[in-house]
């Protein structure tokens, strides 16, 4: 189980690490189209600068972009964002003892499903029920085989993988806490070991 | 108000003092807030989705934060130390001087103080402890200091955030903070100096002067950066997002194959670290945009604007105030928050007292840097101390100085918008 954990992580870091590297490499492929005809000129080798004069600017280049960074923002937050990893304000929280802090954590995560769970049927229905998220299609972006534009409900649905994948932590989260207590934050793990090495 | 925006500010407010992801409150916030007022639940995840995916200029963010990364791993931050060094390390209280000049160039570059504190601030204040001269709290806090430059100078992700917020351009914005920045590092000098004396730190050897050019030229290439940024933006030939994109392929050129100092694994790491802060970032600009969304349909702005126009305020004392107000949140909230939620609500009262809004945002973004470095809660105060075991109360005591002169240099820039817009209006700003 604990194997099968680290697999998964190891894995989707890769897949974060990897639409990353692709939304960089696309973005240079688009500068790169805008130009190559217009400095085809400078090419000394006659065959590659002819080859530079056919090269016309990329449409597609700017939505695909945009598809693979929304999908970034939710997976990434979903299977690779730890939970330190989140902008907070815990002063408080940091000055509440063991206990409170159980009952703040226990709180935050039945009030996140809560509000998930409440919100998620008529997401769900306004993506996968409705007529108009399957007619219309994310311009200019087509399948590389079939040729068919992509309906833009594929878009939105990395919103629904996120809420399924935030319930299912924050009650894994809730469960935890409520057995073993209030992880320590990187802060004081940090203090921690200041203390045993002076 | 109604119940439906108490119930929601109620949410959003207990998730985020429990200790809650901020972006999550304001999420559950903005469910509840649709829940009660008998709205379609939908739109809170629609309204995010279409907005990340509309909001182009916002793939400026993790851009930049690879090349920050890539500056780090790829020992450019090196480098760039060394120059500062062999120039003004032969002052008296020299590496604080070399402190300020490195955050000054490093920030043309990542356009994050945090990246500058953790990568370049950690090796100037391993050089300054070294050195014997500098208490460890006098390092750590003049480096924190100069950090906040960072996103003062172009290319800046708080500005992004900023001209997203306020429908101003980037490319104005990124110019009217140069000076401004520039001014920050003078006042900074002006007290690390005023400090040396009194303190009477000693000198450094200095480098020779005969070897100024080998080194000038061994760091030239990563000292060109900004020049390369900056002319891609105002040149046209590239977006300011793509030009991001260029930053980014000139940082790894320059790192992998000119230093020969990036892995595969240590590449793939960065990708990976890069990624998950990417993520992190942009679940807050989400939120903020639902947030910004209900803020505008319940028409708080206007009643703001209204009530502020109502009391007869100057635009002057308009802008203390918002800077005072800024300042004192800035202490306990994260600048991202600032710019994305509380900023918003005051962009209808400026532009109804004529303030101009690239203006504005420089006070802004420069004002929530201060943020990061008043205690109690602040970031870079934070990560100076992960990163280098210096303990926070040492570094505390010694930031009140820092603090006061760029507070100092705040003051000068709200009452001279001249100074702040010089840049801007040379190349054909009309503000």
């Amino acid at each position: 189980m604990q194997n099968f954990a680290k697999w998964l992580t190891r894995g989707c870091e890769f897949i974060a690490a990897m639409i990353l590297a692709a939304i960089f490499i696309i973005f240079l492929l688009q500068i790169f189209a805008r130009y190559t005809s217009k400095i085809a000129w400078l090419m000394p080798i006659e065959q590659l600068s002819n080859w530079m004069l056919t090269v016309e600017p990329i449409g597609w280049t700017i939505n695909l972009i945009s598809l693979l960074w929304v999908w970034l923002i939710f997976f990434g937050c979903s299977f690779v964002v730890r939970e330190r990893d989140h902008v907070t304000f815990d002063i408080l929280y940091l000055a509440l003892p063991d206990h409170l802090r159980r009952i703040a954590i226990i709180i935050i995560s039945l009030i996140m499903i809560f509000a998930l769970l409440w919100s998620f049927l008529p997401t769900w229905d306004s993506i996968f029920g409705s007529r108009l998220m399957d007619l219309k299609k994310i311009q200019t972006l087509r399948m590389p085989i079939t040729g068919d534009k992509i309906p833009i409900k594929w878009l939105f649905a990395s919103y629904i993988t996120f809420m399924i994948v935030v319930i299912l932590r924050y009650a894994w989260i809730c469960y935890d806490v409520s057995i073993k207590g209030p992880p320590k934050r990187p802060i004081e793990e940090f203090l921690d070991t200041q203390k045993d090495n002076t | 108000m109604s119940i439906e925006i108490l119930a929601g500010i109620f949410i959003l407010f207990s998730m985020a003092a429990l200790g809650a992801p901020v972006a999550y409150a304001i999420l559950s916030g903005i469910i509840v807030y649709l829940g009660v007022a008998g709205q379609d639940l939908a739109i809170a995840g629609q309204t995010m989705v279409q907005r990340l995916f509309d909001g182009f200029l916002l793939l400026a963010v993790p851009l930049f934060i690879v090349t920050a990364n890539i500056m780090n791993a790829g020992t450019i931050s090196d480098r760039l130390l060394n120059f500062c060094v062999a120039v003004v390390g032969r002052f008296r209280g020299g590496l604080g001087h070399v402190n300020v000049m490195a955050s000054l160039i490093f920030s043309g570059m990542s356009g994050s103080a945090v990246a500058d504190a953790a990568g370049i601030g950690k090796l100037v204040i391993e050089m300054m402890v070294k050195s014997g001269r500098y208490s460890r709290g006098y390092a750590a806090a003049i480096t924190a200091a100069t950090a906040t430059i960072g996103p003062i100078i172009p290319p800046s992700i708080p500005m992004v955030l900023y001209a997203l917020v306020s429908n101003t351009s980037i490319g104005f914005l990124f110019l009217a903070g140069i000076l401004p920045g520039l001014t920050m590092g003078a006042v900074l000098i002006a007290m690390n100096t005023w400090i040396s004396y009194r303190r009477d730190f000693g000198k450094e050897e200095a480098v020779p002067i005969a070897q100024l050019p080998l080194i000038t030229l061994k760091s030239f290439p990563a000292l060109l950066m900004p020049a390369i940024l900056l002319t891609c933006i105002y040149s046209g030939v590239t977006s300011p997002t793509e030009a991001a994109a260029i930053a980014a392929l000139y940082a790894f050129i320059l790192a992998a194959g000119f230093y020969r100092a990036l892995t595969i694994k240590s590449l793939y790491q960065l990708l990976v670290e890069s990624a998950r802060s990417s993520a992190s970032v942009a679940l807050v600009i989400g939120a903020s945009m639902i947030l910004t969304y209900v803020v505008v349909k319940e028409n708080i702005p206007q009643t703001l604007s209204a009530l502020l126009a109502g009391a007869e305020i100057s635009p002057i004392i308009f802008l203390l105030l918002i800077n005072l107000l800024i300042l004192l949140v800035g202490c306990i909230l994260d600048a991202t928050v600032i710019i994305l939620v509380i900023v918003p609500l005051f962009i209808p009262t400026c532009e109804a007292l004529g303030i101009d809004l690239v203006h504005f945002g420089v006070l802004v973004v420069v004002n929530s840097m201060i943020g990061l470095i008043t205690p109690p809660y602040g970031m870079l105060l934070f990560v100076i101390n992960a990163v280098t075991d210096i303990p926070l109360r040492e570094i505390i005591g010694e930031i009140w100085a820092f603090l006061a002169v760029l507070i100092f240099a705040l003051l000068i820039m709200i009452f001279s918008p001249n100074m702040v817009l010089w840049l801007p209006r040379l190349i054909g700003y009309q503000g």
